[in-house]
């Protein structure tokens, strides 16, 4: 088992066959998704984020989509900092445990993208600085010539109407993914990583769930591992946590399971239906959770006590409009 | 395979220099991308704000720069394009404005631009044909100009043709989910402008990297005329405004919410504030 970035990469198959992805389940869950649903409600527009929450409850999926997520929140602009400091040290930006230099590429990459960097206490230039070098511990030492892409955006448009336009678009954006991208063979991820700033997600597998069915979906074929690191401030460990899976005939059907549970929800929810509530520890960080008759019983269990996420990626936050432009 | 129609051509761009002619102020364009959002909302259409440059946005002009390099991997081709693009003046104004703005930008934020482009050229690569050598492969927007300060300018990918061959395809990468006849649109105003600035395209490729998805539409009377009403409406609606003889009208929808014009727009807001919001099927207001 793979405790860092460096001994992960050394165990991906780089040259095997991948596993072909039969889409007819999700084909037809998305078709059925959509029935009963008025038009100017379409398409049915699901990042991760949205999955992953109308599966624990639907009506704590409402409930955020009710809720603006404050982007300039201290924590989501660390979160976001730190999962580009750990790109950037990909590619030799800066010397790693250099702070200041750190400071310096992250407000002029931050100028190039329009994007206003609010003032950061020097305390905590020092914990984005730290985040990073987790992270640039844990990827030293790769192998050799590998492929590696960030940031791929990847969208599957499904139930098209009869103008074509689709009625469902699931969409993902992988933070790093090793693969190939000579121009005879397109980028074709052979693992992804997900990137977090914060602690592990309490369930890295809806994590690894949802990364393996989106590459498979969009692109025919699966990878062959998946793996999130969390950069974890308060473990020990110097090179934050690794949680990793192999790629299997299985592990995927239950990927495109969850996707599907999703769809035939938000369909519902869509046609007008009212949100069912399925209480559980999670109620504790639900914005719903003081007028949600059933809370009481999920408060009584015991829970994540703060929402997991250190930064709830770009792609949630991506524009709802049609045409995702 | 339609060829193009020379005669068509000639009356529908006097029909256009008809228009062009009536503004005598500052340079302006009108892009398939004003054409495209005319119909939706000729108000939209006529004052959208040009959000400046960043890197995504620049992504595109450096990472096609970049694919005609004709270099293999993607990071290498992109950094030949924006060492060209810094040293090599240009006379599309497009291509200098984003020219311009690198010049201006740090070595970090240069690197970010690049990041960007690498992004964009490899999912580019993702779903596109590969050019090949018997191509001949020729840059990608094509203006047209309709009177002394009117330009009408297609922003395409590529444009290709077989050696010998005097029938081009267009290639043209949209970042939204595929559509057949939103793709149809799109082919058409981009034909549209291919053949009236006199080129002989045959074929569109629109392609959407994003889903691995591709349309290859067929060009032929019926589709540029379509492409060119909307270009016409544009047309008119922009130079109508700027002369004062017109307000184009506000039609709300869906894209007000994303519409920069909304905070002056009050047929926008009372839309909004009258339709309940849905976020990706789930509702987010009522």
């Amino acid at each position: 088992m793979p405790t860092t970035i460096g001994d992960w990469l050394y165990g991906i198959d780089r040259e095997g066959a991948r596993l072909t992805y039969d889409r007819r389940a999700l084909e037809a869950a998305a078709a059925d998704a959509v029935l009963g649903v008025p038009p100017d409600r379409l398409p049915l527009r699901l990042p991760k984020r949205r999955i992953e929450s109308l599966n624990i409850c639907p009506r704590r999926a409402v409930a955020e989509a009710h809720t603006p997520v404050d982007t300039s929140a201290e924590a989501m602009v660390v979160g976001r900092l730190v999962e580009t400091a750990a790109r950037m040290h990909l590619w030799g930006r800066y010397p790693a445990g250099d702070v200041e230099a750190l400071r310096t590429v992250l407000q002029e990459h931050s100028a190039a993208r329009q994007v206003d960097l609010p003032e950061l206490d020097h305390e905590v230039w020092v914990d984005i600085s730290e985040r990073a070098d987790r992270f640039a511990r844990s990827w030293s030492n790769p192998p050799a010539g590998l492929d590696v892409f960030v940031g791929e955006r990847l969208s599957i448009p499904l139930a098209p109407d009869a103008q074509g336009r689709p009625g469902v678009v699931l969409t993902g954006v992988t933070d790093i993914s090793i693969g190939s991208h000579r121009a005879d063979a397109p980028h074709r991820p052979r693992a992804v990583l997900e990137l977090k700033s914060g602690k592990m997600p309490t369930n890295p597998l809806d994590e690894m769930k949802w990364y393996q069915f989106v590459v498979a979906a969009a692109d025919g074929f699966a990878p062959h591992r998946v793996a999130v690191w969390s950069a974890s401030p308060d473990d020990s460990s110097p090179t934050g946590l690794l949680a990793d899976t192999p790629v299997t005939a299985g592990s995927l059907e239950a990927a495109t399971r969850w996707v599907c549970d999703a769809l035939a929800l938000v369909g519902a929810i869509a046609a007008g239906e009212k949100p069912p509530e399925r209480p559980s520890g999670w109620c504790r960080t639900c914005p719903d959770r003081s007028r949600c008759p059933s809370a009481a019983h999920g408060l009584a269990l015991s829970g994540p006590s703060s929402l997991d996420i250190a930064y709830p990626d770009d792609e949630d936050h991506e524009r709802d409009n049609d045409d995702g432009a | 395979m339609t060829a193009r129609d020379a005669a068509w051509s000639a009356t529908t761009l006097a029909a256009m220099k008809l228009l062009g002619d009536q503004w005598h102020g500052e340079w302006i364009q009108v892009s398939d991308t004003d054409a495209d959002q005319v119909d939706r909302c000729p108000a939209q259409s006529v004052d959208s704000t040009w959000p400046g440059w960043s890197s995504p946005l620049a992504a595109r002009q450096v990472g096609l720069a970049a694919l005609r390099t004709g270099i293999v991997d993607p990071r290498a081709a992109v950094r030949e394009a924006l060492g060209e693009l810094v040293r090599i003046g240009d006379a599309d104004r497009e291509r200098q404005r984003v020219q311009d703005w690198i010049a201006s930008l740090s070595r970090a934020a240069r690197l970010d631009v690049a990041d960007e482009a690498v992004r964009w050229l490899v999912a580019w690569r993702s779903i596109n044909p590969v050019p090949q050598e018997s191509w001949v492969v020729e840059g990608g927007s094509v203006r047209l100009s309709v009177g002394p300060n009117v330009s009408v300018r297609a922003a395409i990918d590529l444009l290709v043709k077989q050696t010998g061959s005097g029938e081009y395809v267009a290639v043209v990468s949209v970042s939204g989910s595929p559509g057949a006849d939103d793709d149809r649109e799109t082919a058409a105003r981009l034909a549209a402008v291919l053949w009236l600035a006199g080129r002989s395209v045959s074929k569109v490729m629109v392609t959407h990297p994003t889903s691995r998805t591709t349309s290859e539409i067929l060009v032929n009377l019926e589709l540029v005329a379509l492409g060119a009403d909307q270009l016409m409406s544009a047309l008119r609606a922009r130079i109508d405004t700027l002369n004062g003889r017109d307000i184009a009208p506000e039609l709300p929808g869906k894209h007000c919410r994303w519409c920069d014009r909304l905070p002056r727009c009050e047929t926008g807001q009372q839309f909004l504030a009258d339709h309940p919001e849905f976020r990706g099927g789930l509702p987010v207001t009522g």
